[in-house]
């Protein structure tokens, strides 16, 4: 019961309480490992990489904008060098290049299959047992 | 087909007396023998049309009296005419003789058609004498028993000296004359075994009991009664019942449909009770007033009512109706644009015609003006924005370039003299 409740909260609180954990923060009064371990992150890694996605999407509206001004031929220089130190001023994760996938089970950041956000190993572990859609053993 | 113009002058002397026939007309078809079609033409019955008329196929009954009227009628007068007509020509024929014969044997066909059409019905009841049960008074119960009543047209009779001799009876024995009466008419009634040759129209048993009303005993349904009540065990039992208990209680399939009584419904009888309006719903959805007060308890509260009401899927299909409403499966058939229902009422010119909202700040020359009309034609080329984030693209721009206005200008981009 305390998991499936807490489960409602980590989704819509995920703000305003700051991203120590994935779920909830747990206040001094309670006990530690209250909760399961499903609802959270399997890396702190990942949790980082979810903030910095988290601030790509923030400043994603002002970064194009910018990068617009400075990357074309008809704006006047002085214009673009303006822009230029504008979007270095911006926060470094907010860049798309910052970021790097990585599997949502395992957090490993390489061998990935995109379609799926997993890793490789994952991904055969999932289509062995027939969870992936549409995969199968290739036979020719 | 050459004796018929004789017949001609029977049909006059029979017309009065196709008033007996009337009931039974047969009308013979065309194509059957002429010997027939003579002697039903000598009978009078058929009217002797001469192929003017197309003579109905079928062998007629009593419902078609009225139409057999008619034809009667129309071809008779058509048949005067023409028997006139023959009879001028042939006045002495030889076969006077045969005529005599023909009228003889008319009217013995006459007299058993009469005899058939005033004879009494035959009653259903066979000759044979059977031990019967006591007689009970018949309840009107069921609607097949009505319906059999009255689908009975033939009735036992009984002699109506024996009707007298029933009242006499009952007015000595004193008491309730109208019940003893009617049972003993139901006893005579078992055990007569009058034959069909009664001349006399005997009074008839429905028109005695015309004014009376039959005992009803009110029957409890089947289901009421109390089966194998045991009296040895003195506790309750009611809710632990074994499997057996269970099937008794069970309405069994048995051939006779048990009798319901069935309470009639009135739909419209009552006024409208007006709770399940749409309007009634809606005020109530907006009468719920939502405290801040305990917003973790209301969450907790809600998840408790979706959880008591919510089971687990019984079968795949309600695992897909689960999902369907979630939104993880696509509806069928399938809608491309689901989720972009709001934008079917965004005209496709707010998306392309953006040179609008550079009037008015952007100079109209220059490397701003040439910047901003690239802007708007990206922009109007890309289908998966809104309007408003375009617009807000615009913006933007717009308040940058106010900043940097002062740049442009020593620059030279802006014309200071617009």
């Amino acid at each position: 019961m305390a998991a499936s409740l807490s489960s409602l909260f980590t989704i819509k609180l995920i703000n305003k309480i700051p991203h120590t954990s994935g779920c909830l923060l747990q206040l001094p009064t309670c006990s530690l490992h209250t909760t399961s371990v499903a609802c959270k992150y399997p890396n702190w890694k990942m949790i980082k990489e979810v903030k910095n996605r988290k601030a790509v999407k923030d400043f994603a509206f002002e970064r194009i904008n910018v990068n617009a001004l400075r990357k074309n031929k008809i704006i006047p220089p002085a214009i673009k060098e303006i822009a230029d130190k504008e979007i270095a001023a911006l926060p470094r994760n907010s860049s798309i290049s910052q970021l790097h996938k990585r599997c949502m089970l395992t957090s490993r950041p390489r061998g990935l299959v995109t379609r799926w956000r997993l890793s490789r190993i994952v991904w055969r572990h999932e289509a062995d047992y027939n969870k992936l859609s549409g995969v199968q053993r290739a036979m020719w | 087909m050459k004796d018929r113009p004789q017949a001609f002058e029977n049909d006059k002397e029979e017309k009065p007396e196709q008033s007996y026939d009337k009931k039974i007309i047969f009308q013979v078809n065309h194509d059957h023998h002429t010997n027939e079609r003579q002697e039903a033409s000598q009978m009078g019955e058929l009217p002797v049309t001469e192929g003017k008329h197309d003579i109905n196929t079928d062998f007629s009954c009593n419902e078609k009296q009225v139409r057999s009227e008619d034809e009667l009628t129309m071809p008779q007068d058509v048949t005067v005419s023409a028997s006139k007509e023959e009879q001028v020509v042939k006045e002495h024929s030889p076969v006077e003789k045969s005529d005599d014969r023909r009228a003889t044997a008319q009217k013995k066909l006459h007299d058993l058609l009469t005899s058939l059409a005033s004879a009494d019905p035959i009653p259903v009841e066979p000759m044979v004498r059977l031990s019967r049960p006591k007689a009970r008074q018949k309840k009107t119960g069921t609607f097949k028993e009505q319906k059999k009543a009255t689908e009975q047209p033939t009735e036992s009779v009984i002699e109506p000296e024996l009707v007298l001799a029933t009242k006499e009876v009952a007015e000595s024995l004193g008491g309730d004359v109208e019940t003893t009466e009617s049972e003993l008419l139901s006893t005579l009634r078992l055990h007569s075994t009058s034959t069909s040759c009664d001349d006399k129209p005997a009074i008839q048993l429905s028109d005695l009991f015309v004014g009376m009303k039959v005992e009803r005993n009110p029957r409890k349904p089947v289901k009421d009664l109390p089966r194998h009540k045991r009296y040895d065990q003195d506790t309750q039992q009611s809710s632990p019942r074994s499997g057996v208990e269970y099937q008794k209680m069970w309405p069994r399939a048995t051939g006779r449909p048990v009798p319901r009584t069935l309470a009639r419904v009135e739909l419209f009888g009552t006024e409208h009770l007006d709770i399940f309006n749409a309007k009634s719903l809606e005020c109530k959805k907006e009468a719920v007033p939502t405290s801040t007060l305990l917003p973790v308890w209301e969450v907790a509260h809600k998840w408790e009512l979706q959880q008591s009401v919510s089971h687990p899927n019984d079968n795949a299909f309600t695992e897909m109706i689960q999902w369907t409403k979630q939104g993880k499966l696509w509806t069928f058939p399938i809608n491309n644009e689901v989720g972009l229902e709001e934008e079917k009422s965004v005209g496709f010119h707010e998306h392309i015609f953006l040179e609008q909202h550079l009037e008015g700040w952007c100079p109209r020359r220059g490397p701003i003006r040439h910047f901003m009309e690239l802007v708007c034609t990206g922009l109007s080329k890309n289908p998966h924005l809104t309007v408003e984030r375009k617009q807000a693209h615009i913006q933007w721009y717009k308040n940058y370039f106010a900043e940097k206005e002062e740049i442009l200008k020593e620059i030279g981009a802006i014309e200071t003299s617009q």
